[in-house]
């Protein structure tokens, strides 16, 4: 048994519990299934993730010419990401 | 006299010209044909929605519980060969907040619909996804329990899930909603309004979960049980009686199920009967911060990781420190909301699934 979103027009119009047979029996074409949630199973592999894409987010060459420019949007929102940073290398060295 | 033998469908209690079996019970979707001419009853409940989750290390945020699933029913006359085409609504998915500061909203639960040729479908509405908020004095609202339509002998609405009020700085955790039932809409899920708070699950019968609404230290809403609301208070709040009037999370035969593992004084989640299995849920709701469920029907107190049973509705989760996540509700009843000022994440529960029984009554 699985989870299944039943479509109309492209939009979900029902969630339901069902198995292949049955979906494709009754929504032919016109269901997806809900993959099982995966839940976070440790908060370091959380924190490691949240801070590459910290790493993904300022190491643009377009960041370091907004930064190299002196653009003040850039340069608070780059300190911004690297507050948050701190805070989860602290975390994380905590763990 | 005839007396009609056992059916497939398992076990009869039949005698003279009718037969009575046991509720067939369809936890997924499918097609079923009716085996004999006769009346039967058959009844759909609808899919819990899930509680809101939010983990903010700062300010904290408020979470609110999803509604309960609407439930509906009809006393049909079918003959042999017809068909009935059930659908079965999932329980909205659990809602996990795993970066800091960034709530994530419930889901709402899928809808169940019981159709055949000859008979209004019914059609039961899944609950209303709880929702989240970090704003001072904002009330994160509690989803919507779920309407229902088409069932000749009942329609009846879950109850809404509890809302969640930020005062400031805290986690806070609305308790799910109670799904609707053969005794009518089921009860909202219990508020709250205090730092690290947590309001209690819904019963069905309209009993609703004990609200939270001290201040300073953590506090827990009672679980609603079938014959009583939850306690309400600034500290932990005992649970609703069961519909015997009794303090107690047992059944009215006595016996507690609100367990997912088999143990010498509980035993695991189930109707206490599969004669009218609706009818039969008879149990009381569990206290705050106990880590119990509530019995068959009833709500689960605040500040419970265990999920909400059959029908009743899960309690929030409001906490200060550490991770805080709740299991997830089994059948028709409504998550509560999860919320944390510590390192996070927050997971609430998914809602309880669907359901649908079909039974012989004549």
């Amino acid at each position: 048994m699985s989870t299944y979103q039943i479509l109309k027009k492209g939009k979900v119009v029902n969630t339901i519990q069902a198995d292949a047979a049955f979906v494709e029996q009754q929504y032919p074409g016109n269901y997806r299934l809900v993959p099982d949630v995966v839940l976070p199973v440790s908060r370091k592999s959380e924190i490691l993730a949240a801070l590459t894409d910290i790493d993904a987010q300022t190491d643009k060459p377009r960041t370091h010419r907004e930064i190299a420019l002196g653009n003040a949007k850039t340069i608070s929102w780059v300190a911004g990401l690297d507050a948050q940073a701190l805070a989860l290398r602290t975390e994380l060295a905590l763990l | 006299m005839r007396i009609i033998s056992a059916s497939s469908s398992g076990g009869s209690v039949s005698s003279g010209k009718s037969q009575q079996n046991l509720a067939i019970i369809f936890p997924a979707s499918t097609t079923y044909a009716i085996p004999f001419d006769g009346w039967y009853r058959l009844s759909a409940l609808a899919g819990g929605g899930s509680g809101a989750a939010i983990f903010y290390t700062t300010t904290g945020g408020a979470a609110s519980g999803g509604g309960g699933g609407g439930f509906g029913e009809s006393e049909i006359q079918f003959t042999a060969g017809t068909v009935v085409t059930i659908v079965i609504g999932a329980g909205g998915a659990a809602a996990a907040s795993t970066v800091d500061g960034t709530g994530i909203a419930g889901t709402a639960g899928g809808n169940t619909t019981i159709a055949a040729t000859g008979m209004t479908t019914i059609t039961a509405v899944g609950g209303g996804a709880g929702a989240f908020s970090s704003t001072n004095a904002a009330t994160a609202p509690g989803g919507a329990g779920g309407t229902c339509s088409g069932g000749t002998t009942v329609n009846s609405t879950g109850g809404d899930g509890g809302d969640a009020t930020h005062p400031q700085n805290g986690g806070q955790a609305g308790g799910g909603g109670a799904s609707g039932s053969p005794l009518g809409t089921g009860g909202d899920g219990g508020a709250c309004n205090a730092a690290h708070s947590s309001g209690g699950g819904g019963a069905i019968g309209g009993f609703v979960g004990g609200a939270a609404t001290g201040g300073g230290t953590t506090t827990a809403g009672g679980g609603a049980g079938t014959g009583g609301v939850g306690a309400a208070q600034s500290g932990n709040g005992t649970g609703g009686v069961n519909r015997l009037g009794i303090a107690t999370v047992a059944d009215a035969d006595g016996i507690t199920r609100n367990a997912l593992t088999q143990a010498a004084t509980t035993m695991v989640y189930g109707f206490p009967s599969l004669v009218d299995p609706f009818r039969s849920l008879t149990g009381g709701g569990s206290a705050g911060d106990a880590s119990l469920s509530g019995g068959s029907g009833a709500g689960t107190g605040g500040g419970s990781s265990t999920g909400g049973g059959i029908c009743g509705g899960g309690g929030g989760y409001g906490r200060a420190s550490g991770a805080a996540s709740v299991s997830a509700n089994l059948i028709g009843g409504g998550s509560g909301g999860t919320a944390t000022t510590g390192i996070g994440p927050a997971t609430s529960g998914r809602g309880g699934n669907g359901l649908v029984t079909i039974e012989r009554i004549g």
